[in-house]
C-alpha cells in the first residue's frame, strides 16, 4: 500500500523569521520616531517650543509598543503554523488509512466467494504480496505436532510443501505469540509474518519478504488483512470437510446400491436354476433325470441358504463379540478336521499352544470361509499357517491358484466386492465377512502373494500377554 | 439317425446346464451342452446345432467371444442370449453380432 506524495510542510528556521519581524519593526520604530522629531522640530516645536528631553521618552515608548505588537504578531504566526502541521500530518495519515482500507478492501475481494482451499491460499497469498509490494511471500498452515507446512508461495523464497518446525523464525515466533512479527532476514529482506488466526485458533502464518525500504504501516495492514483471510481458510476447510463427507456418502451409496444389485444377481442365478428345474420336473417322465433335477433343487436351495446366512452375518458383526483365552491351534486343527470331511482338505502348520484373546465362533467362520474362499477362487492344496509376530498371532490361510492381483487386493473386502473373471465367481461377501470378525476382534485381514503362486490371505488377533496370562493362572489357581 | 432338432446349451452354471437339458430334452430336442465359450465353438464345429441358448458371463472365453465367431460364419443358426442383466448397450451388441433375442 502506497500514499501519495505531500507536499513539506516548511517550519525550518523560525527564529529567523522572527528576529527579521523584530528588526523590520524597530527600523519602522526609529524611522517614525526620527520623522516626528524632525517635524516637530519644523514646525509645532517652534510653536510650543518643546523640550528635545521630552520628545525621546516619547519615541521609545512608541517603540516598545511597536516591538510588543510585532512580537505578539510573531507568536500568532507561529502557533497557526504548528496548527497547521498537525492538521497536515492528521490528514496524511487519515489520507493513509483510507488508502490502506481501500487496498485491504480490493485485497480481500476475492476471498469473500471463494470456496475451493487450493484457490483460496493461493488468493490469499497473491493479495498479501501484492497488498504490501512484497516480492516473495508465502502461507504457512499448522499441521499436527506444530509443524507449519507451505501451502501457497510466491517467489522463490519458500518451497511448496516443504515443512519447518513452528519454534523456528519469525513464522514460527508470530504462530507462537499469536501477533505480527517484523524481522530483517539475514541477506537483508525485510521479513513480515502474521499470524492467521481465527476463533481463538492459530490455522497458520502469512510470511512476505521485500529487498525496499519498510514503512511502519506494512505490518498493521498485513495484520489486518490476516483476519479475513483466516476467516476464509476455515471457511474453506469447512467446504472441504463437507465435500469430503458428502463423497463419503455418495461412495457409501454407490457400494449400498452395488451391493444390494449384487444381492439381485446372486439371487438370480440359483433362481434361474430352481425355476429350470421346476420346469424340467413338470415335463420329464426318466426317473434319472427326476432324480438330477432334485439334486439340483437341493444344491440351489442349499446355495441360496448359505447366501442369506451371510446377509445374517453381515448384520450381526457390527456388535462385539466377548474375547475370552483361546488355544488357537487347538481351534484351527479342530476346525481343519471339519473341513476334511467336508470334502476340503487343508494342511495345517501350527505350534503347539498359542493363547490369542478372539470369539471361537469368530475364528471359526473366519477360517472357515478363507478355507472356501481358498477352494473356490483358488485351487488345492490350501495350507493354514499359524504364526506370530512381535504383538500379533496370525493365521494365513494360502492356495496354489492365479493369486489375486495387488490392484484389487483391497477391494476384495468390501462388501459389494464381485468376482471377476479373474477371480472367480461367488457371493463376494466372504472376505468382507472375515476382515468384518477381524476387526471385530481387534486385528484385521490383509492379502499377500503365497510362495505357492497363489493367494495368502491372513488375519491378525490379539495375543494373551504374559502379565494376563499369570493373572489368570493365579486366578484358576486361587479359585 | 437322430431327426430331432439339435439345440447347442452353454452356460457356465451345471444346475443350469441340467435343468434346461431336462426340459429340451422333455420338448423333443437333441441337447448338446458346454461350460464356455471355447467349448462351445468346439462343440458348434462338431455337432451344427438349429438352434444355441448362449449365456454371457462365463469363465475362460465368454458368450461374446462365441457369438462374434458365429457371427463371422456364412448362415449361423439363430442364436438366444441368456444373461442375468440386461443393459441396453449389451442387448444392442448382441443384435448387432446376429443374436435374435436377449432373454434375461
Amino acid at each position: 500500500m502506497r500514499t501519495p506524495a505531500e507536499p513539506e510542510l516548511r517550519l525550518a528556521n523560525p527564529l529567523a523569521r522572527f528576529a527579521l519581524v523584530v528588526a523590520v519593526t524597530l527600523i519602522g520604530v526609529v524611522a517614525l520616531g526620527l520623522t516626528l522629531l524632525v517635524d516637530a522640530s519644523n514646525t509645532f516645536v517652534r510653536a510650543f517650543q518643546p523640550s528635545s528631553a521630552l520628545m525621546l521618552p516619547v519615541a521609545v515608548v512608541v517603540g516598545v509598543i511597536g516591538v510588543v505588537f510585532a512580537l505578539d504578531k510573531a507568536l500568532q504566526v507561529r502557533r497557526l503554523e504548528r496548527e497547521l502541521a498537525h492538521e497536515r500530518a492528521a490528514a496524511e495519515l487519515l489520507a493513509r488509512r483510507v488508502a490502506m482500507h481501500t487496498a485491504l478492501e480490493h485485497a480481500t475481494e476475492p476471498l469473500e466467494d471463494a470456496l475451493d482451499d487450493e484457490i483460496v491460499l493461493d488468493a490469499i497469498i497473491g493479495r498479501a504480496t501484492e497488498l504490501l509490494g512484497a516480492s516473495e511471500g508465502a502461507l504457512l498452515l499448522r499441521e499436527h505436532g506444530d509443524v507449519l507446512r507451505v501451502a501457497a508461495v510466491r517467489g522463490t523464497r519458500a518451497v511448496m510443501h516443504s515443512r519447518r518446525p513452528s519454534d523456528l523464525g519469525p513464522a514460527g515466533r508470530a504462530m507462537r505469540e499469536q501477533r505480527p512479527v517484523a524481522e530483517r532476514a539475514e541477506d537483508g529482506a525485510q521479513v513480515w509474518c502474521a499470524p492467521l488466526v481465527h476463533r481463538g485458533v492459530a490455522l497458520g502464518v502469512i510470511e512476505c519478504s521485500t529487498y525496499r525500504v519498510a514503512i511502519n504501516t506494512d505490518l498493521y495492514a498485513l495484520a489486518l488483512f490476516a483476519e479475513p483471510a483466516a476467516a476464509a481458510i476455515a471457511r474453506a476447510q469447512i467446504v472441504a470437510t463437507e465435500r469430503e463427507h458428502v463423497d463419503e456418502l455418495l461412495t457409501l451409496d454407490r457400494m449400498q446400491r452395488a451391493f444390494v444389485s449384487g444381492i439381485g444377481h446372486d439371487l438370480r442365478s440359483p433362481l434361474t436354476a430352481l425355476r429350470g428345474a421346476a420346469a424340467g420336473l413338470r415335463r420329464t417322465t426318466d426317473a434319472r433325470t427326476r432324480d438330477e433335477l432334485l439334486a439340483v433343487i437341493d444344491r440351489q436351495v442349499e446355495r441360496i441358504a448359505s447366501f442369506v446366512q451371510e446377509l445374517v452375518d453381515i448384520g450381526t458383526t457390527d456388535g462385539s463379540f466377548e474375547a475370552p483365552r483361546l488355544d488357537l491351534p487347538s481351534v484351527i486343527r479342530l476346525l481343519a478336521l471339519d473341513r476334511a470331511v467336508a470334502g476340503r482338505p487343508v494342511v495345517v502348520d501350527a505350534p503347539e499352544r498359542l493363547d490369542v484373546v478372539a470369539d471361537v465362533e469368530a475364528v471359526r467362520r473366519m477360517v472357515s470361509n478363507l478355507i472356501e474362499n481358498a477352494y473356490q477362487h483358488g485351487a488345492a492344496p490350501v495350507q493354514i499357517r499359524v504364526w506370530t509376530d512381535a504383538s500379533r498371532a496370525i493365521v494365513t490361510v494360502s492356495d496354489c491358484g492365479p493369486g489375486i492381483s495387488s490392484e484389487i487386493r483391497e477391494s476384495v473386502f468390501a462388501y459389494a466386492a464381485r468376482g471377476s473373471s479373474s477371480f472367480g465367481s461367488g457371493h463376494g461377501m466372504g472376505l468382507a465377512i472375515v476382515r468384518s470378525l477381524a476387526e471385530t476382534c481387534g486385528g484385521t485381514a490383509w492379502i499377500d502373494d503365497a510362495p505357492s503362486g497363489g493367494a495368502a490371505v491372513s488375519v491378525s488377533l490379539r495375543m494373551r500377554d504374559v502379565t494376563t496370562q499369570e493373572a489368570a493362572w493365579t486366578i484358576d489357581h486361587v479359585s | 439317425m437322430d431327426h430331432r432338432s439339435r439345440v447347442l446349451i452353454v452356460d457356465n452354471d451345471p444346475d443350469v446346464l441340467c435343468s434346461m437339458r431336462a426340459i429340451f430334452d422333455a420338448e423333443g430336442y437333441a441337447v448338446t451342452l458346454a461350460a464356455d465359450g471355447s467349448s462351445a465353438r468346439r462343440v458348434y464345429e462338431e455337432h451344427r446345432p438349429d438352434a444355441i441358448i448362449l449365456d454371457i458371463a462365463m469363465p475362460v472365453l465368454d458368450g461374446w467371444y462365441f457369438l462374434a465367431h458365429l457371427a463371422g460364419e456364412v448362415a449361423p443358426p439363430p442364436v438366444i442370449i441368456t444373461a442375468l442383466k440386461a443393459h441396453p448397450l449389451d442387448v444392442a451388441r448382441a443384435k448387432a453380432l446376429g443374436a435374435c433375442d436377449f432373454f434375461v
